[in-house]
């Protein structure tokens, strides 16, 4: 299926994310419950989509926030890594709302302190350059900050969660490439900078 | 909004601002803000509109240091004292006195940039003293400099053993010119 890939999490209770073609878990474990997906062990989780259709480095993940409880995260995932727990994560929970952050081979950095969020939002990530926009319903407004990292230039979309609980879950998950850019695009970027090679040659 | 550089602080295997309310210090200060890692070194820029209180509390650390809050001030007669302040954190500064806030903090986030950028290649942090010179670093520190800064897009050459290493990221830093930063909730 060419991209964006949907995914609707249709399966019986329990069934493991990684029989529905496609999908890969690089950390943790994810189920289905209810027609949608939880995060499903102790500790952090990550998963990503690597079917058919390649992800450019500019790439979104969101999802449909179906339920949220304390103690359990779940969200969505840009640029993860093949295997490694590398990615720019948003993820949810129902008391502190919204989480910004990266993984990078297992370290978990925060962008910014949390944001609000609620079951019925749709959270979306953006990876474009080196910007990361976290968006809720559409709009920047509400939502946690975006930032300027450099540390992940690309990967796959996906998701991601934290804790084993069954009462925070997604649903209707969509992963692509942006078809616009809302910063610099890494090509663009690259531009940039090697337009100005000669002269950062010289200054050394 | 105002920006600080202070201290990571790591618990379990996460990272948060030190004094801040985050997701693994729930007694931090509880305010809203936005940081910029300086890749796996222990250091950030954060921004956060803080209250007169909340502001003197976090000062009363010794190990936070707080920009002016007119970003597009000139550095003027501060330049010493913030150019020290930095250059503690592991943070080279070449600004002059004439130039703005503004400039000290792109400049900044140049070097986090890069900093990130050397952090997802090879989980390690860059160096955290800048002073020495290109022939005090180890063969494999100066092969991976080179590879990311290849990968960054800047070709680094008439290298010698006396460059010093701070004269290298201000290169690499330099190559963020014309492109956008966000920090703090808004575009430098």
């Amino acid at each position: 299926m060419a991209l964006p890939k949907t995914e609707t999490f249709t399966a019986a209770n329990g069934t493991d994310l990684t029989t529905i073609t496609g999908w890969v878990v690089n950390n943790g474990g994810f189920s289905i419950n209810t027609n949608s997906l939880r995060s499903d062990t102790g500790g952090d989780h990550v998963a990503h989509w690597e079917g058919d259709g390649a992800f450019n480095n500019n790439q979104y993940a969101q999802a449909l926030c179906v339920a949220l409880v304390n103690g359990a995260y779940i969200g969505v995932a840009v640029r993860v890594h093949a295997s490694a727990d590398t990615y720019y994560g948003i993820t949810w929970n129902l008391s502190t709302g919204a989480f910004f952050f990266k993984y990078v081979a297992g370290v978990y950095t925060e962008f910014g302190s949390s944001a609000s969020f609620a079951v019925t939002d749709t959270g979306r990530l953006e990876a474009s350059g080196t910007t990361i926009t976290p968006k809720k319903n559409g709009s920047t407004t509400g939502a946690p900050t975006a930032v300027t990292d450099s540390a992940i230039s690309s990967g796959y979309a996906g998701v991601g969660g934290a804790g084993d609980n069954v009462g925070s879950r997604i649903d209707d998950w969509e992963g692509g490439n942006l078809g616009g850019t809302t910063g610099d695009s890494f090509a663009a970027w690259i531009g940039k900078v090697n337009a100005q090679r000669a002269n950062l040659l010289l200054r050394l | 909004m105002r920006f600080y550089i202070l201290p990571i602080e790591s618990i379990e295997n996460g990272r948060g601002p030190k004094y801040f309310r985050w997701s693994k210090n729930p007694h931090g200060l509880p305010a809203e803000w936005q940081m910029m890692d300086y890749g796996l070194n222990p250091v950030a820029l954060l921004a956060s509109a803080l209250s007169p209180e909340q502001h003197s509390s976090l000062m009363s650390h010794g190990d936070v240091f707080a920009l002016p809050s007119d970003i597009n001030q000139p550095l003027g007669k501060d330049l010493r004292r913030i150019s020290s302040a930095l250059e503690s954190f592991g943070i080279p500064v070449w600004c002059h006195a004439n130039d703005s806030i503004r400039t000290l903090v792109r400049m900044t986030c140049g070097v986090f940039q890069f900093a990130q950028h050397y952090h997802g290649l090879f989980v390690e942090p860059l160096l955290q003293d800048v002073r020495p010179t290109w022939g005090a670093m180890t063969g494999l520190a100066r092969q991976k400099w080179l590879w990311a800064a290849e990968r960054w897009g800047v070709g680094i050459i008439r290298l010698s053993g006396a460059t010093p290493v701070r004269d290298i990221l201000r290169t690499l830093s330099t190559a963020w010119c014309g492109s956008r930063i966000l920090a703090g909730g808004f575009a430098l």
